[in-house]
């Protein structure tokens, strides 16, 4: 699980710290910088097995260049991303084994280790990682001159470490080097990988579900999906796709898998809030085709949940990622609320409480008043803690996006309520006023 | 009696948060009666500044319930005194008004509802209604003297 993130000079954010929660809900108008936090893990993830410069355009994120996304477009900034994961026991007691790291290291980082992070810094022909232990740097390195950098210097031989972070690649292991420091350097990496690779992402547009799918074929998007999902799968990356391309996929492989029986009744039971009842999906008979299929509920018909109505079938991938997703995953959804009428929006907290008692973490950017509203109900009836909620709003202000984290109380006030709201709602108000008579 | 003539009545925040919670809650609480007789009364219109239905609004933002919800209530609520023209607004700024006479401490944070009422004042017959006898009492027989206007409780303007 992702505890934290700073950003510096990414779009239109300066500099920003974030903690996470199992559900962070980022709130805010539009353009004030909401998916930009997104898209900087999106970014990181789809950089883990790429170089640098491909990294901004790949599978989950197209950013364009460098100067696109560098904050006012000055080339001079470093743009840089940092994640940090808490580790559990286990893993701390493995690092901790693997211990193989100079003295000057090792008292560096006296304490146990609880939280461990990885950074990028970027700037125009050059970059810059670094690994961290409870938000100290342990090591920084630059990617061309192999060199170590900042206070590691005090306690590190230059050229010791580098191999923690290797050039082209965000975060990999450089097999075989066997200098000092190698065991640390391969639990590290591990676990950083382990957590990027299971971070999921889910954009606005997800209604696209094919009504079949030839394995081998093309999907609506236009894209090889049968060998993609494949390519998918061997990695171990099951993911919906960004426009829940593989939805059909995922279903079709989790219904004909008996194991995952208690992955599929949580995903029947909750498409079926959702208006898609008793969802099922597998080959058709003809050959590599899969086609999933589903009851309206009113009508008792059976229809293809390419025939449901839009805020369905934009939730179904939605649905199929946090249910069949491992505890650990990250799993980021902008705005879930899309094509829904309120009733359905009133549901999705209950949903998102249900996947984060799975161990799962959820990021969603939102722009429903009802989602919000329907965290309260679940916050004082104590199926949600507060403590697992972290609200987060947006504004857009000269100096760059500014962030405030709203408090919530144990009984899920939103103390203020949300800013940018009351802005709108005072508007209206306003409005309204000025149409009674005057006396 | 006081009121049998037109009459502008002014409620306090209290009174209209009051109103919103008993009928989302659906109970008849003293807010509801007060609202009821009110409506009651054709010759009685209720009087709303900006700064009224903002603070309630406001209220309820500040206990963290979300706005919408609760304007929508506001708004339907009203609906039938709107559609009779039985909801007005004073003509003048609030930021204009005098008040005659030093405003207690305790009762500083109500002075858009004493301003509210005097911008109403005009030939008028006005009164603010409300729930809040220990402040408002503070300024009763003042706004009686120097503005020829009521403050009565709720009770008072149900049953005078």
């Amino acid at each position: 699980m992702i505890s934290k993130i700073r950003i510096e000079n990414f779009k239109s954010i300066e500099k920003l710290e974030l903690k996470l929660a199992p559900l962070t809900i980022f709130v805010g108008s539009n353009g004030s910088g909401k998916s930009s936090v997104i898209e900087t893990l999106a970014f990181l993830r789809q950089g883990m097995e790429r170089k640098i410069s491909s990294a901004y355009n790949a599978e989950l994120v197209k950013l364009g260049t460098f100067k696109e996304v560098i904050h006012r477009g000055d080339k001079s900034k470093w743009l840089r991303i940092e994640f940090h994961t808490k580790v559990n026991k286990n893993e701390a007691e493995r690092l901790e084994k693997s211990w193989d790291l100079p003295d000057g290291v090792a008292k560096l980082n006296k304490k146990r280790v609880e939280m461990i992070g990885y950074g990028i810094g970027i700037r125009e022909n050059d970059t810059r990682h670094k690994a961290l232990i409870n938000d100290r740097t342990i090591v920084e390195v630059c990617s061309k001159e192999d060199k170590i950098f900042s206070s590691v210097k005090n306690y590190l031989p230059e050229g010791t470490l580098s191999h923690i972070l290797y050039s082209n690649n965000f975060i990999l292991y450089k097999e075989g080097i066997g200098r000092k420091g190698e065991n640390f350097s391969k639990e590290f990496t591990k676990l950083m990988r382990d957590e990027l690779s299971r971070v999921y992402y889910i954009s606005t547009i997800r209604w696209l579900l094919p009504r079949t799918v030839q394995i081998s074929g093309q999907d609506v998007m236009g894209k090889d999906i049968g060998s993609k999902f494949s390519e998918l799968r061997s990695k171990g990356e099951e993911w919906v796709g960004v426009n829940g391309e593989y939805a059909i996929h995922m279903l079709s492989m989790i219904f004909g898998n008996r194991e995952l029986r208690y992955k599929r009744e949580k995903i029947i039971k909750w498409a079926s809030e959702f208006g898609i009842k008793d969802i099922e999906s597998g080959w058709t008979g003809r050959g590599l085709e899969l086609k999933p299929s589903f009851e309206d509920p009113e009508l008792k018909v059976v229809l293809n949940p390419a025939s449901a109505g839009y805020g369905s079938r934009q939730i179904l991938p939605v649905i199929t990622q946090l249910f069949y997703s491992e505890a650990g995953s990250t799993i980021m959804i902008e705005e879930p609320e899309i094509s829904m009428h309120m009733e359905y929006q009133l549901k999705l907290p209950k949903m998102f409480s249900e996947a984060v008692k799975e161990g799962k973490q959820i990021i969603i950017t939102t722009h429903s008043e009802h989602l919000i509203m329907a965290l309260k109900p679940l916050i004082a009836s104590g199926e949600l803690s507060h403590q697992d909620v972290a609200i987060y709003h947006f504004e857009k202000t000269r100096q760059g996006t500014k962030v405030e984290r709203l408090r919530i109380s144990e009984t899920g006030i939103i103390e203020g309520w949300i800013p940018s709201y009351i802005k709108v709602e005072k508007e209206f108000l306003r409005e309204w006023f000025k149409t009674l008579p005057t006396a | 009696m006081i009121f049998d003539r037109s009459a502008i009545v002014v409620f306090d925040t209290s009174i209209f948060v009051g109103l919103i919670f008993e009928k989302i809650e659906e109970e008849q609480g003293r807010a509801l009666e007060a609202f009821e007789h009110l409506k009651r009364q054709g010759n009685h219109k209720l009087g709303v500044s900006e700064e009224i239905v903002e603070e309630t609004v406001g209220r309820l933002w500040g206990i963290g319930q979300r706005g919408y919800d609760y304007i929508l209530e506001l708004m339907e609520t009203l609906r039938e005194l709107e559609e009779e023209s039985r909801v007005v607004r004073p003509t003048k700024d609030l930021n204009n008004i005098s008040i005659r006479f030093p405003i207690p401490s305790e009762v500083e944070h109500d002075t858009h509802v004493i301003k509210t009422a005097i911008a109403f004042k005009n030939r008028n017959i006005v009164c603010i209604v409300h729930k809040n006898p220990r402040d408002f009492n503070l300024v009763k027989d003042k706004m009686r003297r120097h503005h020829g206007i009521y403050v009565l409780t709720s009770e008072e303007y149900i049953d005078p």
